[in-house]
Parts: C-alpha cells; sequence; structure tokens
C-alpha cells in the first residue's frame, strides 16, 4: 500500500487554559535556560546543513568495484575491473568506471571502513539508517523520519510539499518512520521524472490534463450548493483556502517543483536522462525549495549473478548523476548547506563467484563497506579508515552506522539529546545511550568542522 | 436519527442572529474521518486496508468492517491518519482534530487512491450506459453521493457538462468526483 501526503500538522487545539499553562512553564524554563546555557552552547552542535540528499543504494553496490578499489587483490577479486582510477585529489582512486565522479572527488569523502556485519537486506537496511539493532521492543525510525520530526511540521517547517519525500517509490521491507507512526513517513512521490509528465502522486494525475483539471474545477465550483449560499461561513471560508492551497500544488507552484521542462536541456542531459540521473535534479530542486530531507531509492544493486555486466551498466548511470548533482550544487551555492549521504545497506563479497548460477557474480557483505558524505560541513577529498588488502575485513578505524547518522545529525544541528516520542513513554533519544550497548567509534572528526 | 435537530438544513433560511443561537439551521462541521471513509468506501464500494503498529496480535479486518467500528486504536490506515483520527493516547476530546487542510484537500481532489476508487465505482458503469439522459444521470449520482435529488438548476448544469463534448463516461467520473470534493458532501452527508 502506498502512503500519501502525510504531511501538516495534525494538533489538537489549544485550550485557554493550555495556553496559560505552556506560558508559565516558558517563563520557568527561561530562568532554567539561564542555568544551562553555558553547558547548552558548549554541546549545542553547529546547524551548517539545511537539507539531506540521501542516495540509497538499494541492494547493496559492490565496495571494490565502486569506492574501495583493490586492484592488487587479482583476478578473483576485481574481475575484469583491475585498474582503477585517479581523482582530482592525489592519493584517491575510485572505480574506473565513474570519471565524472574522479573529477569531483574534493567534494565528497569516502568512508572505506563501514562495518555491521550483517548479511541480511532488511536487517542491514534498519541497522544502516537507523543506527539501532533489531530485535528490541521498538521499531526505531530512519534518519529521513528523524529529521521530519525535528525540521518538518512540528518544527515550523511550512512548505506544501511534505518535509521528507522520496523518489520515486517507499524503500519496502523496511518501516521508515517506526514508532514515530505514519506521520512520518515519506511522501513517495511514484511516477517517473525521466518522463514528461512525471506523474507525482497528488500532484500531477496521470490522464488529465490542465485543461480538464480546470474543466472540472470548475464544474466543482457549479455544483457546490453550500459554498455558494453561505461563503462566509467560517467552515466554507477553511475549505475553500485548502482547496486553494491544493490547486497551488496541483496546477501552480508546488507543481512547477517537480517539471522539469522548467531546467535547461543542457542539464538535463549532464545529469543522465535516466530515472536516477532526472531523480537527482528533482532532489536538487526539491532542496532549494526548502524540503529538508529527500532519499533518492536506487535500486539494482543486489548484483549475485554477473556483477560485472551490471556495474558496466549501472555505474555510468549513476556517475552522471551523482556527479553532476555535486557539481550543480555546489555551483549554486547550495552544496555547503546540504548532505548528500550515499549508501546502501552492505557490500558485497570480494571474492567474485566465478561458478554458475552466479556466473561472475557478488554476494551479501557486511564485515565491510563504504558509504560516500558530501556537503553540508563536512569535509570533502578524505578517506576514512580502510579495508585489508581484499577488501575483506577492517583495516583501519572501523566506522558504525551509527557514527555516520550521529554525525548527519550535529550537522544539522539536531542535538543527540534530542527526545523522541517513545509509544511506551520511555525517554528514547535520537542517538542511543551507553546502556543500549550499540557499537560507535563516535563521530567523523576527521572531515566534521573542529 | 429522529431528532429534529438533525433534520434540519445546513443552508439558514434567513440571517437570524436567534435562529441560529437556538439550532435553526444544522451547523457544518467536516465529517469525522472515520466517517468520511465509510461514506467513500460505501458509495464506490472498495475497501481501506488498515494496520497496527502494535506487531501482535495481527491485525486483520474484515472488507465488511467499517472504518467507525475498529476495535483498537492503534489500527489505522494513512486516510485515517490524514484526516485527524484521534490516536486514543488520551481519552480528550481535543485528541481529534476535524479541521480541513490542504493535504486532505489535495488527496480528495488529486490522489491516484482517490481516482482508482472512483474508477472502480460499480454506479459509474450502470449511469454511462449508452441510453441514458443526463437528467436520469445527475439523479443516479446525486442520489448515491449526497442522497438528495438534484434541483432543476443542477440538473441543468450537468446537462451543459455533457454537451462541451466530454465523453459520457468521464462525464460522470467528473460529476461524481465534483460531488465527492463538495462542501455539502464533506460537511454534512
Amino acid at each position: 500500500m502506498s502512503t500519501f501526503l502525510n504531511f501538516e500538522a495534525q494538533r489538537p487545539r489549544i485550550s485557554r487554559r493550555e495556553a496559560v499553562r505552556r506560558a508559565l512553564l516558558a517563563a520557568g524554563g527561561l530562568v532554567l535556560a539561564k542555568h544551562l546555557s553555558f553547558r547548552a552552547f558548549a554541546a549545542e552542535p553547529s546547524a551548517q546543513a539545511k537539507a539531506v540528499i540521501q542516495i540509497w543504494m538499494w541492494g547493496g553496490p559492490s565496495h571494490i568495484d565502486v569506492f574501495d578499489p583493490k586492484p592488487d587483490a587479482g583476478y578473483d577479486y576485481c574481475g575484469p575491473l583491475k585498474s582503477p582510477i585517479e581523482t582530482n585529489v592525489s592519493g584517491i582512486r575510485i572505480g574506473e568506471l565513474m570519471p565524472l565522479l574522479a573529477k569531483q572527488a574534493d567534494k565528497y569523502s569516502i568512508i572505506r571502513s563501514m562495518t555491521h556485519d550483517n548479511n541480511g537486506h532488511e536487517t542491514a537496511s534498519y541497522i544502516v539508517q537507523t543506527g539501532r539493532q533489531p530485535g528490541g521492543r521498538l521499531v526505531y525510525p530512519c534518519v529521513g523520519a528523524v529529521v521530519s520530526k525535528t525540521k518538518g511540521y512540528d518544527a515550523g517547517y511550512k512548505g506544501l510539499i511534505p518535509p521528507y519525500v522520496v523518489l520515486t517509490e517507499p524503500q519496502g521491507r523496511f518501516d521508515e518512520a517506526g514508532f514515530l507512526g505514519s506521520r512520518f513517513r515519506p511522501f513517495s512521490t511514484g511516477g517517473n521524472p525521466a518522463q514528461t509528465p512525471f506523474a507525482v502522486e497528488g500532484v500531477v494525475a496521470p490522464g488529465i490534463t490542465e485543461a480538464h483539471q480546470k474543466d472540472r474545477r470548475e464544474l466543482m465550483h457549479h455544483l457546490d450548493s453550500f459554498a455558494q449560499a453561505m461563503p462566509q461561513d467560517p467552515q466554507v471560508v477553511a475549505a475553500t483556502q485548502a482547496e486553494n492551497m491544493a490547486y497551488d500544488m496541483i496546477l501552480g507552484d508546488g507543481a512547477k517543483v517537480f517539471d522539469l521542462s522548467q531546467e535547461k536541456p543542457e542539464l538535463r542531459e549532464r545529469y543522465g536522462k535516466s530515472k536516477f540521473g532526472q531523480s537527482c535534479l528533482v532532489a536538487r530542486r526539491l532542496v532549494e525549495h526548502g524540503v529538508p530531507y529527500v532519499t533518492i531509492n536506487y535500486g539494482g544493486w543486489d548484483t549475485h549473478k554477473e556483477n560485472f555486466q551490471v556495474m558496466r551498466r549501472q555505474l555510468p548511470e549513476m556517475d552522471k548523476g551523482f556527479a553532476t548533482l555535486l557539481q550543480d550544487l555546489a555551483e549554486r551555492g547550495l552544496l555547503s548547506s546540504t548532505i548528500v549521504w550515499w549508501g546502501g545497506e552492505f557490500g558485497r563479497t570480494p571474492k567474485v563467484q566465478w561458478e554458475a548460477p552466479w556466473n561472475g557474480g557478488r554476494g551479501h557483505w557486511g564485515k565491510v563497506f563504504s558509504e560516500v558524505v558530501a556537503g553540508g560541513g563536512f569535509k570533502g577529498g578524505q578517506v576514512i579508515g580502510a579495508s585489508d588488502a581484499r577488501g575483506e575485513e577492517v583495516k583501519d578505524h572501523p566506522v558504525y552506522p551509527i557514527d555516520v547518522i550521529g554525525s548527519i545529525y550535529t550537522q544539522l544541528g539536531i542535538s543527540h539529546q534530542t527526545k523522541l516520542p517513545n509509544p511506551e513513554g520511555a525517554d528514547t533519544y535520537v542517538m542511543p545511550r551507553p546502556e543500549e550497548g550499540i557499537k560507535s567509534t563516535g563521530l567523523l572528526k576527521e572531515i566534521m568542522p573542529a | 436519527l429522529n431528532s429534529h435537530t438533525y433534520q434540519l438544513a445546513s443552508i439558514p433560511a434567513g440571517n437570524n442572529a436567534e435562529a441560529a443561537a437556538n439550532f435553526g439551521s444544522y451547523p457544518l462541521r467536516r465529517l469525522d474521518a472515520e466517517v468520511l471513509i465509510d461514506a467513500l468506501d460505501q458509495i464506490t464500494g472498495t475497501n481501506e486496508s488498515y494496520s497496527s503498529a502494535i506487531p501482535e496480535p495481527y491485525t486483520f479486518v474484515p472488507d465488511n468492517l467499517r472504518s467507525i467500528a475498529l476495535p483498537d486504536g492503534s489500527i489505522s490506515s494513512p486516510f485515517l491518519d490524514l484526516f485527524g483520527r484521534p490516536p486514543c493516547d488520551t481519552g480528550l476530546e481535543s485528541e481529534r482534530n476535524d479541521h480541513i487542510t490542504a493535504a486532505q484537500k489535495l488527496y480528495l481532489l488529486n490522489s491516484s487512491q482517490m481516482q482508482r476508487k472512483i474508477e472502480q465505482c460499480r454506479m459509474i458503469g450502470y449511469q454511462s450506459s449508452s441510453n441514458r439522459p443526463p437528467a436520469d444521470i445527475a439523479m443516479g449520482i446525486y442520489l448515491g453521493v449526497l442522497s438528495r435529488y438534484p434541483t432543476a438548476e443542477e440538473v441543468a448544469i450537468v446537462q451543459d457538462y455533457f454537451k462541451s463534448g466530454i465523453s459520457k463516461r468521464q462525464g460522470v467520473v467528473d460529476i461524481t468526483w465534483a460531488l465527492i470534493n463538495s462542501t455539502e458532501f464533506l460537511y454534512r452527508h
């Protein structure tokens, strides 16, 4: 079942008594704040980033073929992809099928020592995107849902486009919002941005032209007995207001954000006319519009069979979209406030399975894999950690999923002490407490501002 | 409902403050989330699917169970959440939110879910059968959606709409859509 537009806060009206109570609490809070202010300031994370674009490599991309090449490991490990290329940062080499990303390496940092040691798609997706271990009493929300909670409608976000958008399909097999509930699930656009029109759920109805939309709106107005008889009624006024805002999405500004014909054809071409490439472009437009979290759900990386054929087919497409996104964000001055986070649930078996039925495939590998972060205050041109000579184990500086997530929160200005509304009433925080026993080696200090 | 007050019209007869104070007409209020989805499902002959955040016991909601009869506050659907059904965390009435929002309007006006519901509606096929005159179509859809007969003026608007060269089926879909999106439907049914 697809979710639809869980946007706009459903807040109960506040009674006068409640308002007085809150005002009193706030006054008391001011006094308290004075006492705490020194400490709070010291711990307060800098809010350099305003938005996140998450490129979710569903299936688990092969770390050896992409950002962690091991040309010396031999044919049984690299297959035909044995000549990694130099990037514009000396000393960093990446997979040979990504020439465009090689020219942008100064903008991103590669974490080559990601680890969680889990080889199941569902559990690994959960661990990588929530930072928690599955199996406890609670299903935790992923980063997007936490950002939606802390930067969305509850935090004064006013946009008509929901604060957490997925291009184009929800992840499935994974409940993004966890215990936060369906209001914090992402709005999944549906449709395909590489097609015209990009049929965004609720915004662009396929098969209904703009003229037809206008005609039937007029029909609705003609038949709307209540609105005609009592236009002054407060309920009718509210309904008319809501309707006008909805049509701003359908026929006005909202629809324009998703309308890629507003972009220069050359730029669209640079992103690549693939679903992924054009999704990157839509993501940039959404971020430009103030949407704080966009996930591009990019499937097809579960390369059990014929891994190298898939790499040759898909990596150029990824290269084009990802590299152009970084370049475009930088050119518009958006990269400093936008985190781009690339990664999947795990890496892939370093030793190639040449035998049938895999015919040169790679299995799941959670022992070590790579992620990439860029922008939003993260330094570029760095490599964090290392895997061993064959890309099988972490050799240096293990990085756990919660470390990346915590660093992203810090850059967004989300304090690790931010409480989440726990359904059982217990205290739950965006970052795990020590007693939860989640493995961590701390924030990515090397690439964060001091 | 045999209450006289409940049977009053919503459109007031005049601008009379005393009449308003004494419930001389039925004050407008948006249908509750559960009532609204039940009405939509009944009109279109479709079902909503529900889920619960609590994994066990497994959520099973039979197709013919109305939303107003859901046994447990944890069982919900995106529609119910969107339209302000209370989460039942407390017993307070203020948990319910019947304020109309742009997101709700967007759902009703233009979502694929609504489009699918209307397209699947059995009434559409019958009303768009070839020899049915527009006046009868108007009557059928009005009875189906608003449970009342159309006025002469409304019949004329429907007849005009069919003259605009639109296909019969599309016309029937549009009129059903327009009535479902009218304040009359959303605010009192």
